[in-house]
């Protein structure tokens, strides 16, 4: 057994008539891949699971074997009665399924609650909760095999995807042998890990790459303070089309010798600057995105500034992170 | 036993009392990897090596065991008559161990042991094994045929060169058994995120600089199905002619265009000579076939052609005519 839990959990689901599967709001590959491995875990033991979510699948996930079987809900107006079980993974309170404005609105209803997050307090009947996994995807490849379950093709694609997903490609700290193993075992049931790949990684548009250009060519280092950054402002996110996918590009502020802060700032409306930190050597940067007002992990942080000049807004944070650098 | 050739190859290095072991022309992280893991087993066996090497060694690998070992040579004046045998790896033809046609290959026995497609196994033994993503993969299961003890270094430096050699686990070459076999280092005590920070992590900033000029010069070919992008040499001259740049540069943008199934990337890296990396996107798409038409070689999923002498843009023309044949 990896989890004592397991075998209470199967019995609260044996015992339910009718199941609601959930995850986060804004799903994500790990969140998505969850649940929908669940629920056909479920299925091949003969229990039907009903899934929903608050937000729609993203596009780039629309490769996930039955990902369709996700339903986008309007929780405002969302019938919990028809219920007698709601499980929910990846999700670290009952707002992050529902969303904030609904978070005091807890039906009264068993809650399985099933979870990686270090901030989950437990808001279920039953609450597993393995702050040292690093997907919730992992801990449901390990409750399917405490139950017995066949892990056929369908369920370790979709497994895969959010272990690949929460773990960067296995790139990621603090991932230990035991995920490595699980990895190898869902690519040996048929998990297609290239296609996986592929799809997380390797479907932007060129435009993206060009925008990547760009913060490239403005990235500075700082080498007294060790700070890489760079910062765009609106006019010209706007000249390169206003792409999304900056997440990709902060990626770049963590690869650079002799630095230890990243830093991307990026003007994303008039006078509101996104800013993602990152952490390339042991320094905890969520600590300087909290003293501007946001919060994060250790390695990667943010925090948005509004209703300032580009400028100065620019020189608070850089000023806040030197800072920081000086006494950590 | 995974190797037929295990014994055979163990019974000439038991023969032998000083032996070379090569890293091969411009050597990668695998290619470093290996030779200091080959080392470090050859040492176990109580012999006595030197790891050799035509170009300079990568120095943010400093961090592995035998690494003052590697020494750089002249393949034309080295003395290998010193020398009992040679052990080559990670090498698919004699011109990537001497670092060029022109220079022949050493009169010694040899032992070439590789994973790729494209070697024309010209050693006295060879064991190519196709399928491991790295020839640091082979050697592990190569050294567990030989019974040798995987010490925390060891496990260490293969480590290093199966994530050089994946892309830390992102390229098609990864299979389970490369997982299983990083799983089992990792529990060894080789410490993957700090040898992720030492050879992803630890860029020049002028690398970066030149991923940007890459990127802005970087498009779709007319054909829809490549992405590329060529930099002349004054451009490379400016920048200070970052390490890798065609290499990495290659590695994380050529993928990554949807409805691509390639990629390539060109440097005029000396004034008049061009050299060219290739990148499938695709599982489906063997880039080496490119490479092989314009006389380089490589894997389906990474190759590279050395060097196409003239002008820069007649160099260019050529490779992109060359890879419109083969979509």
């Amino acid at each position: 057994m990896h989890y004592k839990e397991s075998k209470h959990i199967l019995q609260s689901i044996k015992a339910a008539n009718r199941i609601l599967l959930t995850s986060h709001k804004e799903p994500d590959a790990d969140s998505a891949g969850s649940i929908i491995a669940l629920h056909l875990g479920l299925k091949r033991l003969g229990i039907k699971t009903d899934l929903v979510c608050k937000d729609e699948v993203p596009k780039y996930l629309t490769f996930l074997p039955r990902y369709k079987q996700i339903r986008k809900v309007d929780f405002r107006s969302f019938n919990f009665r028809k219920y007698d079980l709601i499980i929910t993974l990846d999700s670290s309170s009952w707002g992050q399924v529902v969303g904030s404005e609904l978070k005091e609105n807890v039906p009264n209803l068993p809650i399985v609650v099933i979870d990686h997050h270090s901030s989950n307090k437990g808001y279920g009947k039953i609450n597993l909760i393995d702050k040292s996994a690093t997907s919730v995807s992992e801990m449901i490849y390990k409750i399917l095999i405490d139950w017995s379950v066949e892990i056929d093709s369908g369920i370790a694609n979709n497994l895969l995807t959010g272990i690949t997903g929460d773990t960067g490609s296995f790139r990621f700290p603090f991932i230990n042998a035991e995920t490595f193993e699980a990895a190898a075992a869902l690519m040996k049931a048929g998990a297609d890990r290239d296609k996986i790949i592929y799809n997380l990684y390797f479907s932007v548009d060129l435009a993206e790459l060009k925008y990547l250009s760009e913060v490239l060519k403005a990235a500075t280092v700082d080498k007294k303070d060790k700070i890489v950054w760079a910062a765009i402002p609106y006019k010209k996110y706007l000249k390169l089309g206003g792409p999304e996918g900056s997440g990709f590009a902060g990626a770049y502020f963590q690869v650079v010798k002799g630095t230890k802060i990243g830093i991307l700032m990026i003007e994303t409306e008039s006078q509101k600057l996104e800013v993602s930190f990152r952490a390339r050597e042991n320094i905890d940067v969520s600590k300087i995105s909290v003293l501007l007002g946001g919060g994060g992990h250790k390695k990667a942080a943010g925090v948005a500034i509004y209703g300032m000049k580009f400028e100065d807004a620019v020189e608070k944070v850089l000023e806040t992170a030197r800072k920081y650098a000086k006494n950590a | 036993m995974t190797y037929t050739q295990s014994q055979e190859i163990l019974d000439k290095i038991k023969s032998a009392n000083k032996i070379l072991v090569n890293c091969h022309q411009r050597p990668d992280v695998d290619s470093i990897s290996s030779a200091l893991s080959m080392c470090q087993a050859l040492k176990q066996l109580g012999k006595e090596v030197k790891v050799i090497c035509p170009d300079d060694k990568l120095p943010e690998l400093n961090f592995l065991a035998c690494f003052g070992e590697v020494e750089k040579i002249d393949y034309q004046t080295f003395d290998f008559s010193l020398y009992d045998l040679f052990i080559v790896l990670d090498s698919a033809s004699h011109e990537v161990v001497t670092g060029s046609k022109k220079i022949p290959f050493p009169q010694i026995e040899t032992i070439v042991i590789d994973h790729h497609t494209t070697s024309v196994e010209f050693g006295n033994v060879n064991l190519i094994d196709v399928k491991r993503s790295a020839t640091a993969e082979l050697l592990y299961l190569l050294f567990q045929d030989w019974g040798i003890e995987t010490t925390k270094e060891l496990a260490t430096s293969l480590l290093t060169g199966i994530l050089g050699d994946t892309g830390a686990f992102e390229y098609h070459n990864t299979t389970p058994k490369t997982l299983q076999i990083a799983a089992e280092l990792m529990e060894i005590g080789a410490d993957k995120d700090e040898i992720l920070l030492k050879i992803f992590r630890s860029k020049q900033m002028n690398l970066l600089k030149f991923w940007a000029e890459v990127l802005e010069d970087l498009k779709v070919d007319e054909s829809g199905k490549f992405t590329w992008c060529a930099i002349p040499y004054k451009a490379y001259d400016k920048l200070g002619k970052p390490q890798t740049a065609r290499e990495s540069a290659s590695s994380l943008f050529t993928r990554m265009v949807a409805g691509t199934e390639f990629g390539i990337v060109m440097l005029e890296e000396s004034p008049g000579e061009l050299r060219a990396s290739f990148r499938a996107r695709s599982t489906e798409f063997d880039v080496s076939k490119i490479a092989l038409a314009l006389g380089g070689g490589g894997h389906a999923g990474a190759a590279g052609v050395m060097v196409i002498s003239g002008s820069f843009e007649d160099s260019v023309k050529k490779v992109i005519e060359t890879a419109r044949k083969f979509v």
